[in-house]
């Protein structure tokens, strides 16, 4: 950032990305629409949504690969309407695009191929070598520098475009998918790698349609869907915003006769604040899930109400909210 | 970003600036990244060198037995080019120097036509193979402008072309043995079948840079370089003799229109560097005064030969080709860009801070 401010004092990029009513229509069909959001810097951003969400093409559109049919977008403070070549030059040095499909050169080691890209981004000659043992130990690639690529497993690969994309080391990462055909391991490790950028300083975008996989690592979230932007900020806002409206809240009761279930269902029905109640097991029907809307204070008269009501309750807990949680809830419109 | 940058030519004499913008040149050529990739990717095949080999070969075969048969044929050709020489009056011309540039022509010929095979095959494939690898977005976002990308593919997929030119010099030399052949002639050969390299080349990257698919390029390349190096120019030519013959009725068409017709024909059918070299290589045999670039009817009338035409031409080409396979390259659309421009020099500086400010303040 200090680079940035050295370079134009007059500019503050209080966000890494700012985006005022993207848009792309391929022919008559809106791909991405109106989205608007902003990221900070440092921020992990996981932007979630099916397929065909538009995540891709937003994403290309910031990456300068695609333009926009309508709106504005700004990384680092830059304009990506704005095609003068120093514009573009300015821009494409403080983004590291890493796309969904990673295609990968034949007949060049891991070297070669940080090496090309070293110097298509006019990195010194000097200091290539360097930078390239520097990523490759980042990566964890350094056993592999002289080996070909296409020698490489998935994860190395995904590992090498990682480097890859770091090697004129910009401000933000924007990763198309990037643990898609991933093991569980090697998830890990590139979840750690993202974490460990994060601290470095770097703003990330990294879209996934696999809610898991970003519920540990990502400080904000962008929900869209058919290319719309349905939520879009701190995961923790979100979750309170959406704690606000529905809250879920767990049931253990010990086993009743199966004639007295349906009251008993009755009696969970007409709780304070109760929307929605479900039976998650059968035979003996002990777990129940139960859709309040309210606040904490509202959770309370609710128990009240259960105990008042004889319900042989042994356990009520309230659902941790997690991504695929606000991804199901907001895609319902709870939220937005 | 420094490396590539051209030095900035000072305000000087003419004289100064040109070496100082070649050397750029030069200097940015050498370290176009995409230049050191693709050329260690082709020396990694050891194909190439045996293919360079078997034509080698295959081309000084040629030019044996090309030699040959003037050699048996000699002795008739002196005959009938004593009856010849009496006929058309241009008895400067021996026999034995006849020979000596007719050899030099077929090996120039054969190499045009690996020429034509060779450079669309290899460019062709460039810019679309990236497209097919999924590794051209990634091209893309580099700090490369698409004139780097260009020049890299050019040049890279040209290297070959040029190995196999300058591998041809020594058999192609062998005509100054046998007389006949000045040394304008040779470079003239040398030039021609690079310019023709570059131009093949460029309508190959064109191609590549318009299709998705490597296959297609290289379909479209050659359907290109048939109709625009072959098939146009002899269709031309054909309209022309067709719509300008003298008739009975018109029997006085003039020397002068017959002269221009002549002209425009040559103009048409220079394009081809085939004929441009073959026609050459006759006025030089029956024209005395003229040169590889210049003849004339009389002493006192310079005309181009088709060779300086063909390089007219082919320049055009080859500008034309590249800077469209630019434009394509641009990943943004041309409307934007135009805007883009018109709406920037109006407002200098204020623009880009009311742009960059508003929304994020
Ligand atoms: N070049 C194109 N031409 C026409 N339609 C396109 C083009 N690119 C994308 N689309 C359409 O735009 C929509 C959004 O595509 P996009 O690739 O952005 O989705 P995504 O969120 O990345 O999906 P996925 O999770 O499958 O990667 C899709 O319906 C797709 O068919
Ligand atoms: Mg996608």
């Amino acid at each position: 950032m200090e680079t940035l401010e050295e370079t134009s004092p007059s500019q503050t990029a209080d966000y890494t990305v700012k985006a005022d009513h993207l848009s792309k229509t391929f022919g008559s069909f809106e791909a991405v629409r109106d989205v608007t959001l902003e990221i900070e810097p440092g921020a992990i951003y996981g932007f979630i949504g099916p397929n065909g969400a538009g995540k891709t093409t937003t994403m290309r559109m910031l990456a300068t690969l695609l333009e926009p049919s309508d709106g504005e977008a700004w990384v680092c403070g830059l304009s990506i309407n704005d095609h003068h070549q120093e514009n573009l030059a300015a821009l494409r040095a403080c983004i590291g695009y890493m796309p969904d499909f990673i295609g990968i050169y034949d007949k060049m080691t891991c070297r070669e191929y940080l090496e090309f890209f070293a110097a298509a981004y006019f990195i010194e000659p000097k200091r290539r070598a360097g930078l390239i043992n520097d990523l490759l130990e980042l990566v964890d690639l350094s056993a592999k520098k002289e080996s070909y690529i296409e020698g490489l497993s998935r994860g190395m690969t995904q590992r090498l475009a990682l480097a890859r994309t770091l090697i004129h080391d910009p401000k933000l990462l924007l990763l198309d998918e990037p643990a898609s055909g991933l093991d569980p391991r090697a998830r890990v490790e590139l979840r750690e790698l993202l974490k460990e950028l994060s601290r470095m300083g770097k703003t990330i975008i990294i879209s996934s349609h696999i809610l898991t996989e970003l519920t540990e690592m990502c400080s904000h979230v962008g929900i869209i869907e058919r290319g719309t932007l349905l939520a879009s900020g701190k995961v923790s806002d979100i979750l309170g915003k959406l704690n606000q409206h529905m809250r879920i809240v767990k049931l253990r009761i010990r086993p009743i006769k199966a004639e007295k279930v349906e009251v008993l269902r009755g009696i969970l029905l007409n709780g304070p604040g109760v929307k929605a109640v479900r039976p998650l097991d059968s035979q003996p029907l002990t777990d129940w899930e139960v859709q309040v809307e309210g606040n904490e204070a509202e959770l309370n008269q609710l128990l009240r109400y259960f105990v008042e009501k004889n319900v042989p309750l042994f356990g009520f807990a309230e659902q941790p909210t997690n991504l695929e949680e606000i991804f199901l809830q907001v895609t319902k419109g709870y939220v937005s | 970003m420094a490396g590539n940058v051209l030095p900035q030519p000072k305000a000087g004499t003419r004289l100064g600036k040109l070496p100082r913008l070649i050397g750029g040149a030069w200097q940015s050529l050498r370290h176009n990244p995409i230049i050191i990739k693709e050329l260690r990717h082709r020396m990694r095949s050891w194909h190439g060198l045996v293919d360079l080999a078997t034509f080698s070969i295959l081309l000084s075969g040629f030019g044996l037995i090309m030699y040959n048969t003037y050699q048996n044929s000699n002795r008739i050709y002196s005959y009938r080019s004593y009856i010849y020489n009496v006929y058309t009056s241009n008895a400067q011309t021996p026999r034995s120097q006849e020979l000596g540039s007719n050899y030099f022509v077929a090996i120039v010929v054969a190499q045009l036509f690996l020429a034509c095979m060779l450079a669309p095959s290899f460019s062709a494939p460039t810019i679309a193979g990236e497209k097919e690898r999924q590794t051209y977005d990634i091209m893309l976002v580099t700090l490369l402008r698409p004139r780097d990308i260009v020049v890299g593919k050019l040049f890279s997929s040209l290297a070959y072309l040029m190995l196999v030119t300058i591998a041809g010099v020594p058999i192609a030399s062998v005509a100054f043995l046998m007389g006949g052949l000045g040394p304008d002639q040779l470079i003239a050969g040398v030039v021609v079948i690079l310019v023709t390299g570059l131009s093949l080349g460029a309508i190959g990257i064109y191609w590549s840079s318009a299709m998705n698919r490597s296959v297609t390029a290289n379909r479209n390349a050659f359907i290109n370089i048939l109709l625009l190096y072959f098939v146009g120019p002899l269709l031309i030519v054909y309209a022309l003799n067709v719509a300008f013959q003298p008739t009975p009725i018109s029997f006085q068409f003039s020397t002068y229109a017959e002269n221009n017709l002549k002209d425009a024909m040559m103009w048409v059918s220079s394009v081809n560097p085939m004929y441009a070299i073959v026609d050459t290589n006759e006025i030089l045999k029956n024209r005395p005064g003229s040169n590889v670039l210049f003849f004339g009817n009389t002493p006192k009338e310079f005309l181009f030969t088709p060779v300086t035409r063909f390089l007219f031409i082919s320049s055009g080409i080859i500008f034309i080709y590249l800077w469209q396979a630019v434009s394509h390259i641009r990943p943004l659309r041309p409307e934007a860009q135009r805007m883009a421009k018109t709406s920037k020099p109006a407002k200098t500086t204020t623009s880009t801070e009311a742009k960059t400010t508003e929304p994020l303040g």
